[in-house]
């Protein structure tokens, strides 16, 4: 028996959560304000997912965790270790094996089911906010679709650098309505949001905000025609599994500078492994 | 012909003090609407109310629309006025740095309206924005500057080129020539008068200054303490002021 | 300043299951009101405005610097014009007092952010390539 109620947080408050989770994925993309509580972990350390995560868990559930990809980071084993003591849920550090996913700045490479969950810790969730400070503002924006801004942005970043200078947290508008913050996760995560089987909830404890994706729902990265947006990720293979196609992790490996690119999300690495692929791939 | 802009009975005051009241007039297409008077007589709340960013006490500003005719815009939700004010409309302020985004480029600035109606093509965007700082004489190369390094009489014609570019039927402006040299207001005033008759552009134009209405205005409302004192086709009102306010207004103007 | 005081507070917590409130504790906190500009018009007499300010703690500055905020969040209903000052705008304000949530952003940073780092690395490498490149058809032309 723990000292806890299932997922630490109070019935009440959980209820409170789902019903901002519904809002928020009857209207994609829409940022719902909602009461925030105090967690036992600092603000900015994932305290809006977390929540979400306490709101959505069954004591059936099996849940994964993953900070930058990995499931022994910091992040990831600190709130793997809550919930396993707050809940007493399963957990697992293979994908296709969670029925929910807590993650910060990836989105897993292997594609996710109907059956799923995948929960985003969001530090900042308004898109407009570096282009237009006063949430006043930018809610109206959001409220008449006055998106042009955020084109003028990638339009200077183009005059400017030849590309557009964003590659992570770059922004996408969700059913031709709301433009949305994906969370920092790389660009290259950003195709795998777009017409996603599982449910996708993002939280933003700090700010007191949560907002979402129904399955299956189109998100789009905003480009122009004519430098149209490129998922883009370092030219190698996985020094380890071989895989071409999986986002990298670049790790220095001396003093010397010599360098590895290895996969950023390891459960899909291991699984290669496991499977018999290996640096005989990457040729 | 169906005018416009229909402005009828527009009344605004702030708290007790009066702002403009009862002010009616029609614009026709094509045609240039001076509004003159001194400081505080109203003409700028009167500009306020017709582009939307003021809401009067009363009245109505009926304009003819491209899709459905004449519509009172004062009724129209606020994103339907919005959509009106950055595609037909075109809002030029006195201080170039009301209506420019300073920390983005020219060019930007310049695109900007081309981007917010949905245009996606860089490429296109780019050589539009190219062909009005052509227009408004500023050179190619300084389309990738900030407005910051403008000189005001650049930084007022890139204002223009800005709201000119998604082709607006009618262009509000705010004493568009104040605060600039008289040189450059001359060459500003040159360039106005050419875009307004190449484009057939309809606009309501407020100042103090009588040699920016005697250019460009075809009638001319004159205001004091809120009230329209006189109006009439320019060259009339300035020749033959009928209203002592008018005549005060003209005789202090230096023969030129 | 009209006024400034320290004081210690009984903190009640009222119990439903019990039907009355039962006293916790005391806490110690700092109240300060000052009195500022007055205003007036023709048909209001002129009269002195006021702030509050209330903190935690013996923290005097704290105290009286909420209530010079305090008094200059009042400026719409004294009808005072909005200068445009950040002190005015109560987004602002409760953005930058030192409410529990302002630490978070500072706090996330602790975190690592090599995946982010990793894709912006990409970028500038891919933009530090084609400026070399230019540089490079430029000499041999």
């Amino acid at each position: 028996m723990t000292d806890y109620n299932f997922a630490y947080l109070d019935e009440q408050t959980k209820r409170m959560i789902r019903r901002a989770i519904l809002k928020a994925l009857a209207i994609p993309g829409y940022q719902v304000p909602f009461a925030s509580r105090e967690m036992p972990m600092p603000y900015g350390w994932g305290t809006g997912g977390v929540q979400l995560s306490a709101a959505t868990l069954t004591p059936e559930d099996r849940l994964k965790v993953i900070d930058q990809g990995a499931d022994d980071t910091t992040n990831a084993v600190s709130i793997r270790k809550f919930f396993e003591k707050t809940a007493q849920v399963a957990t697992t550090t293979r994908t296709p094996e969670a029925s929910v996913i807590q993650t910060r700045h990836r989105v897993p490479e292997a594609p996710l089911s109907a059956d799923q969950i995948l929960i985003y810790q969001v530090p900042i969730p308004e898109p407009l906010r570096f282009l237009e400070p006063s949430e006043v503002e930018t809610r109206k924006m959001h409220e008449l679709s006055e998106y042009g801004l955020m084109h003028v942005k990638l339009y200077e970043d183009i005059a400017r650098h030849g590309h557009i200078a964003t590659s992570y947290a770059y922004p996408v508008q969700v059913e031709g309505r709301y433009v949305m913050d994906p969370s920092p996760i790389p660009k290259f995560d950003n195709p795998k949001l777009s017409n996603c089987a599982a449910i996708q909830l993002f939280g933003a404890g700090r700010e007191q905000r949560i907002y979402a994706l129904p399955p299956h729902t189109s998100v789009v990265s905003l480009d122009f025609e004519d430098h149209p947006f490129e998922p883009s990720k370092a030219d190698a293979a996985c020094a380890l599994c071989g895989d071409h196609d999986s986002y990298l992790d670049e790790v220095i490996t001396d003093d010397a500078g010599t360098r590895m690119f290895v996969c950023s999300d390891t459960d899909h690495c291991t699984a290669r492994r496991d499977a018999g692929h290996g640096t005989e791939d990457a040729a | 012909m169906t005018p416009l802009l229909d402005v009828r009975n527009i009344t605004k005051s702030y708290g007790a003090r009066l702002g403009c009241k009862d002010v009616n007039f029609t614009l026709w297409p094509g045609e240039v609407m001076g509004v003159v008077g001194e400081s505080g007589s109203g003409k700028s709340t009167l500009l306020g109310c017709l582009a939307g960013q003021l809401a009067p006490d009363a009245g109505e500003v009926i304009f003819d629309t491209r899709a459905e005719g004449p519509r009172d815009t004062l009724l129209m939700a606020e994103a339907e006025r919005r959509m009106l004010a950055r595609t037909d409309w075109a809002f030029v302020h006195q201080n170039a740095r009301d209506g420019l985004r300073m920390g983005v480029s020219a060019g930007g600035n310049v695109g900007e309206r081309l981007m917010a109606v949905g245009a996606r093509n860089y490429g296109d965007i780019r050589t539009r924005a190219a062909d009005w700082l052509d227009r408004v004489d500023i050179a190619a190369d300084r389309m990738d500057d900030r407005p910051g390094t403008f000189s005001g009489g650049m930084q007022q014609r890139l204002q223009i080129a800005r709201n000119l570019v998604t082709g607006p039927r009618l262009v509000f402006m705010d004493e568009p020539t104040g605060g600039l040299d008289v040189s450059v207001q001359a060459r500003l005033l040159d360039l106005m008068r050419g875009l307004v008759r190449q484009m057939g552009l309809s606009a309501v134009i407020v100042t103090h200054d009588l040699a920016v209405v005697r250019l460009l205005a075809d009638r001319l409302m004159v205001m004091k303490d809120g009230h329209v004192v006189e109006s009439g086709l320019t060259d009339q009102v300035l020749d033959d002021p009928q209203h002592g306010y008018t005549q005060l207004l003209v005789s202090s103007v230096l023969q030129v | 300043m009209g006024e400034l005081r320290i004081g210690a507070v009984a903190v009640e917590l009222d119990i439903p299951e019990l039907g009355f409130a039962v006293e916790l504790g005391e806490i110690t906190l700092t109240e300060c009101e000052t009195v500022n500009q007055f205003t007036g018009s023709k048909t209001q007499p002129a009269q002195f405005t006021r702030g509050y300010g209330l903190s935690f703690g013996q923290t005097e500055r704290k105290a009286i610097s909420v209530a010079l905020v305090d008094r200059a969040l009042r400026w719409k209903e004294l009808g005072e014009d909005d200068e445009g000052a950040p002190a005015q705008d109560e987004e602002f304000v409760l953005s930058h007092a030192d409410n529990i949530q302002a630490t978070g952003f500072l706090e996330h940073i602790k975190l690592p952010h090599y995946v982010d780092f990793q894709s912006e690395l990409e970028l500038v490498r891919k933009l530090r390539r084609q400026a070399t490149q230019a540089t490079e058809t430029e000499a041999a032309q």
